[in-house]
């Protein structure tokens, strides 16, 4: 349309569309009100009209004649008549769909009904099991392992509390090495035990010390059946677990089959998806005695077949409780695993915001000013140093001499002050420019953690003091072999055999202390008889130290067992105590003969 | 059947072909079939034979096209399946089978203006379609392009604006653009011819005698 003036007429392309019902119904009416009025559009809209009419015609006049589709109807006669004759012989009318579309449904169809059968049909247990312990077996089976476990313990009933904490194990099958470490949720050190070599165990259970260890050989029955149904029990069965387990990597479908190995245990499998879409079976064993139900719950990956969680839970009327160990994280890559994680000593422990007082004090790791290396005489100052501040028996502190010939001294202290004293001491030092210190403070208060029950505390305090010493003569001995000695020079061989015999003196005193203390329940002895060396160590100083400490840690299970265990048993141990007493008089003579044999200022001093 | 005007008998027959189904599972019966074929040649045989002329260039195989689409409507309908537009769905056939036609050699070959028609040999078929080419449409359509051409033999044929700018894949104003630039210009071929005619008749009238002098 376009405009004249106040007017707007019509354009052929409209009037043509309205004159074929073409136009929309409003564009429509709006052409017809407008032809109504328009004489002009009227007009041109004959026009249009005339002319399809005129070429309508022309077509109507010229092509095709009746006659022409008359033939063409015969035509079309013909060959219908000798289609349907064929038709009528081969095939129904019916048209058929082609045979790929019945195959394409007929597959479609088995494949859903497959995939369902796969999916819902109740996988049997034993097969389930057998997998996921060849499956474990596979992902844990190389080398080196480094295992992270989630542990969270829970009860949902009559309140809910709840612990988690994190357990990771590392083996090294190669060298004998293994070490595990239960931290809770702050990060604390609640299990912690260590292999550095073959025939060397050490384990620490929360307590001051670091305690010489077993590798354990008992099965998972610990954290089976719990004595009570407090988190505290779940707690302390969940370590006695660890501590008894063998030194291997943890194989959840091991405990699994433990428990599903007992009587009285219903075996169940069923196929779930996870919540991030991964098809999953559960493994369930459910126990159920006369006051309460046990239900061990293994959940492995439908695909692989490797176990992700355990779940124990112990359900009795008044409460229910459960310990959760899932995988985090399995890694097998070979040298992936640090030395030091097998060494025996504390990890770091997240330390607290430094004080104001703190920040002042010189900064605890000094910077090496020169590329110097440190020398065994270098470390022997520095043990000494640590020694004249009580530093060897009370804290747990680790000198050593890693690669870069720098000292390292990392471990952990009561708290910032201790700290600070142990710092500034050995700045002091000559060879304090050499020293990478690393020291975290946390050091629970006590001396120890689960003393002898029934027994004074005298008797257990001393032990222990006994036993801090013999700790320390063993640390000595290890890190001065004999080879080592000669190098070492007049003044480091001095203080180092000062060392020596001052922890010998120290064991000796506590032993003897220990011994007056119990002496009501120990067979009757002369206690101002010197005591026989029952033991011949006569090899060296070093071999001399490692027989002490076996003998101080064989008294103090035995003061363990006066304090806790039945008459008879009492009895023996009593006898056994007193004679260890004996052989530990006799170990510190002959520990002091060595020293002063073997040394070489000593031997100078003899040659003159 | 009441009395109603014949398009609005053929719209009916071919609403009623197109839904000829026996339901969901069965065809047109064989006689059914027959009578709406036959009545639908009397509708469409013409346009589609304009069309498929004006398309080929070749009156045989036009003629052998639409045999071919009216075969194929009634085997269609007989298998059961549904046809919705016959008249849209004939002249797609038709369009389609030009088409695979034109990209043969033969068919190449014989794309030719009509004019040549006169040049060759004259065969057996069809003596009186050999005149039309050459008679009315020819020369009215002479003043046409090719697609406005197309657009009114489409129209000829009773398709709606919609179906032919599907046929043609344009749009449908392009459609109605297309049949009234194509009315107009037929409209001034027409008008023009007269006054041509009365011209030559003037000027043989003024000079003819004086060059025949």
């Amino acid at each position: 349309m376009w405009d004249l003036g106040r007017q707007r007429h019509c354009s052929d392309e409209d009037l043509l569309a309205h004159r074929d019902g073409e136009l929309p119904r409003w564009a429509a009416r709006r052409v017809s009100r407008h032809l109504n009025a328009c004489w002009e559009c009227r007009s041109r809209a004959w026009e249009l009209e005339q002319q399809a009419h005129a070429v309508m015609r022309a077509a109507a006049e010229t092509f095709p004649g009746p006659e022409h589709i008359v033939e063409a109807k015969r035509r079309f006669l013909e060959w219908k008549t000798e289609y349907e004759r064929q038709g009528a012989n081969s095939a129904p009318a019916r048209r058929r769909a082609p045979l790929w579309r019945y195959a394409a449904v007929a597959a479609a169809l088995s494949f859903v009904l497959a995939g369902s059968w796969l999916f819902f049909r109740r996988p049997a247990p034993e097969v389930v099991l057998a997998q996921a312990a060849a499956a474990e077996r596979r992902s844990t089976g190389a080398a080196e392992v480094h295992q992270v476990l989630a542990v969270q313990m829970i009860q949902t009933r009559p309140v809910r509390r709840e612990s988690s904490g994190r357990l990771e194990v590392w083996v090294d099958r190669h060298h004998a090495r293994y070490a595990s470490r239960w931290t809770d949720r702050q990060g604390t050190i609640r299990y912690a035990n260590w292999q550095p070599s073959k025939g060397r165990a050490f384990q620490y259970d929360g307590g001051a010390r670091i305690l010489a260890a077993t590798q354990g050989h008992a099965s998972a029955a610990a954290f089976l059946d719990l004595s009570g149904y407090q988190m505290e029990d779940l707690e302390r069965a969940f370590l006695d677990w660890i501590r008894s387990r063998p030194w291997q990597p943890i194989a959840l479908s091991a405990n699994f089959s433990l428990f599903a190995g007992r009587g009285g245990v219903v075996l169940q499998a069923e196929r779930y998806r996870a919540a991030d879409g991964t098809a999953m079976i559960r493994l369930t064993a459910r126990r159920a005695l006369r006051r309460v139900q046990a239900d061990f719950v293994l959940e492995v990956d439908a695909a692989s077949y490797r176990p992700r969680l355990q779940l124990v839970r112990f359900e009795n009327q008044d409460r229910t409780v459960e310990l959760r160990l899932s995988i985090e994280q399995v890694e097998t890559a070979r040298n992936s695993i640090e030395l030091a994680v097998f060494e025996p000593m504390l990890p770091k422990l997240p330390a607290p915001p430094p004080s104001p007082r703190e920040r002042q004090a010189p900064p605890l790791v000094t910077a090496p000013a020169s590329p110097a290396q440190a020398s065994a005489d270098d470390e022997v100052e520095v043990l000494y140093a640590l020694h004249r501040a009580g530093a060897c028996r009370r804290e747990v502190l680790d000198v050593g001499r890693p690669a870069g010939g720098r000292i390292r001294v990392r471990g952990l202290v009561a708290d910032d002050a201790r700290r600070t004293h142990i710092v500034a001491m050995l700045g002091g030092l000559k060879a304090g420019r050499l020293l990478d210190i690393d020291l975290a403070t946390g050091l629970p208060p006590q001396a120890r953690v689960g003393g002898a029950t029934g027994l004074p505390a005298e008797a257990t305090r001393a032990a222990d003091a006994a036993y801090q010493d013999a700790l320390a003569l063993v640390r000595l001995a290890e890190r001065f072999p004999p080879e080592l000695l000669p190098a070492l020079g007049a003044e480091p061989a001095r203080r180092l055999q000062s060392m020596l015999r001052d922890h010998a003196a120290a064991l000796e005193s506590s032993a003897l202390r220990t011994r007056r203390v119990l002496a009501p329940l120990l067979p009757a002895a002369d206690l101002r008889q010197p005591s026989a060396a029952v033991e011949s160590v006569d090899s060296s100083w070093n071999a001399a130290c490692y027989a002490l400490f076996r003998t101080v840690d064989r008294m103090d299970e035995l003061i363990q067992d006066l304090g806790g265990a039945a008459d008879p048993a009492r009895t023996a141990a009593a006898s056994e105590l007193q004679i260890m007493f004996a052989k530990l008089g006799g170990g510190v003579r002959d520990l002091d003969g060595l020293i002063a044999r073997e040394f070489p200022s000593n031997r100078t001093a003899a040659k003159r | 059947m009441p009395a109603v005007g014949k398009m609005r008998q053929n719209q009916l027959l071919l609403e009623e072909i197109g839904h000829a189904r026996l339901g969901r599972r069965g065809c047109v019966d064989e006689q059914v079939a027959t009578e709406r074929i036959l009545a639908l040649y009397d509708s469409l045989c013409g346009p589609l034979l304009r069309y498929a002329i004006r398309s080929c260039g070749s009156p045989d195989v036009a003629e052998d096209i639409v045999q071919e689409v009216f075969m194929r409507l009634y085997r269609t309908l007989r298998e059961g399946q549904r046809v919705d537009n016959p008249r849209a769905w004939a002249f797609a056939v038709v369009r389609r089978e030009i088409g695979k036609w034109a990209t043969e050699p033969l068919g190449r070959a014989a794309m030719q203006p009509l004019e040549i028609l006169d040049s060759l040999p004259a065969g057996n078929s069809a003596p009186d379609m050999r005149a039309i080419e050459r008679s009315e449409l020819e020369r009215l359509f002479g003043v046409l392009t090719h697609r406005e051409e197309e657009v009114l033999l489409l129209r000829l044929g009773a398709l709606k604006y919609r179906e032919i700018a599907d046929q043609l894949r344009i749009s449908t104003k392009s459609v109605c653009t297309m049949l009234a630039r194509a009315l107009r210009k037929l409209q001034r071929a027409a008008n023009a011819e007269p006054r041509l005619e009365e011209q030559a008749k003037s000027h043989v009238g003024s000079r003819a005698p004086k060059t025949l002098q």
